[in-house]
């Protein structure tokens, strides 16, 4: 089949115009950025070397072309590479120059700091002292002995150490547990042989806060009867030699 | 604001409740002896702060309230002679396990 013959003038390829020609004319291919055509690590290297040269001579980056072997390598003309290096060179004095000291953090200042540091201190220090004292919790069995005996000694020596108030001998601590565990062993004896609750008075006895002397303690602990029959500083001149405190049991 | 304290302090004081608890940890510890433990990076802190703390962590559930056997009527015990001690997700947040952005 053949086709008609059409009316239609043939095609008139038009002439671009300047513009256009300009628009589409193919730009010369821009070389790739230094940066990108060395490795990282080679250019770190040679930032490096840089860092450590006051002035950046032709000879100076000849021996680095060299000792890199840059244009071998990666085709960058020595030419290029000093260009590229000085700029680095000066960016980096620039920066060095401008850079003001940073801000302190909000609430991070030195004072603040060194006081934190010797709490922590002191913190750590009393976590080992618990642990070297008590041991673990399975170890030292506190239901055995009192429960809340147990945390008061343990409340006790963190409150006075972490405070760094004063100083908790060994004997004085374990004549403190002795005398906590016999008050309460006691306490609980008295309910069972009686069989009634105890009352609030007895209560607010108990609970008084700690004395900061051991015979304060002592003394809140037997009652007057025990500091009648006998002197509270011989009592506490024995515990004070190491040796376990009477357990006497009171009247 | 809140209560005469900005945030850094607020924060600051919350976060030391914990680090104090998480040393005796799983010891309890009265609310006295927490005061004078954290008076020594606080020199002003007040005991109402204290107890306002207390309650926000203790709501949160980071600290609970133990209440001693000798305690016959516990909210008839004074806020200073109650014992508070860390509870599971509150030593997760003292040992950085998890992070509260509240607490950070």
């Amino acid at each position: 089949m053949t086709r008609p013959p059409t009316n239609k003038p043939p095609a008139v390829r038009k002439r671009k115009s300047k513009r256009q020609s300009r628009k589409t004319a193919v730009s010369p291919v821009r070389p790739k950025p230094v940066e990108k055509i060395i490795p990282v690590d080679v250019m770190n290297k040679l930032r490096d070397r840089v860092e450590a040269l006051s002035e950046i001579s032709s000879s100076t980056v000849k021996t680095l072309d060299q000792e890199f072997e840059i244009e071998a390598r990666y085709g960058v003309t020595p030419r290029r590479l000093g260009n590229y290096l000085r700029k680095i060179a000066s960016a980096d004095r620039e920066k060095a120059n401008t850079t003001e000291p940073a801000a302190p953090k909000r609430g991070t200042s030195d004072a603040w700091s060194k006081k934190l540091g010797a709490h922590r201190k002191r913190q750590a220090s009393v976590a080992s002292i618990l642990d070297a004292t008590f041991g673990h919790l399975e170890d030292c069995k506190p239901e055995l002995w009192d429960r809340r005996a147990y945390w008061m000694l343990v409340g006790l020596v963190y409150e006075r150490i972490a405070t760094n108030e004063s100083e908790i001998p060994t004997d004085e601590l374990v004549t403190l547990a002795k005398i906590l565990a016999e008050s309460r062993r006691i306490e609980v004896k008295i309910r069972e042989t009686s069989g009634a609750s105890t009352t609030r008075e007895e209560d607010v006895a108990t609970d008084g806060p700690i004395p900061e002397r051991l015979a304060d303690i002592v003394r809140q602990v037997y009652g007057t009867t025990i500091s009648n029959k006998t002197d509270t500083s011989n009592s506490l001149d024995e515990t004070s030699n190491g040796r376990a405190p009477s357990t006497n049991k009171p009247s | 604001m809140a209560n005469g304290r900005n945030m850094a302090q607020i924060k600051r004081v919350r976060n030391e409740i914990l680090v104090a608890l998480h040393v005796v940890y799983p010891v309890a510890m009265q609310a006295d002896q927490l005061l004078r433990s954290l008076l020594v990076l606080f020199p002003t802190l007040d005991f109402d702060h204290l107890k306002r703390d207390l309650h926000y962590l203790c709501e949160k559930g980071y600290v609970l309230r133990v209440e001693a056997e000798s305690e016959s009527a516990t909210y008839m015990t004074p806020w200073r002679r109650r014992w508070f001690r860390l509870t599971s997700s509150g030593l997760e947040i003292a040992e950085h396990c998890v992070k509260d952005p509240a607490l950070d």
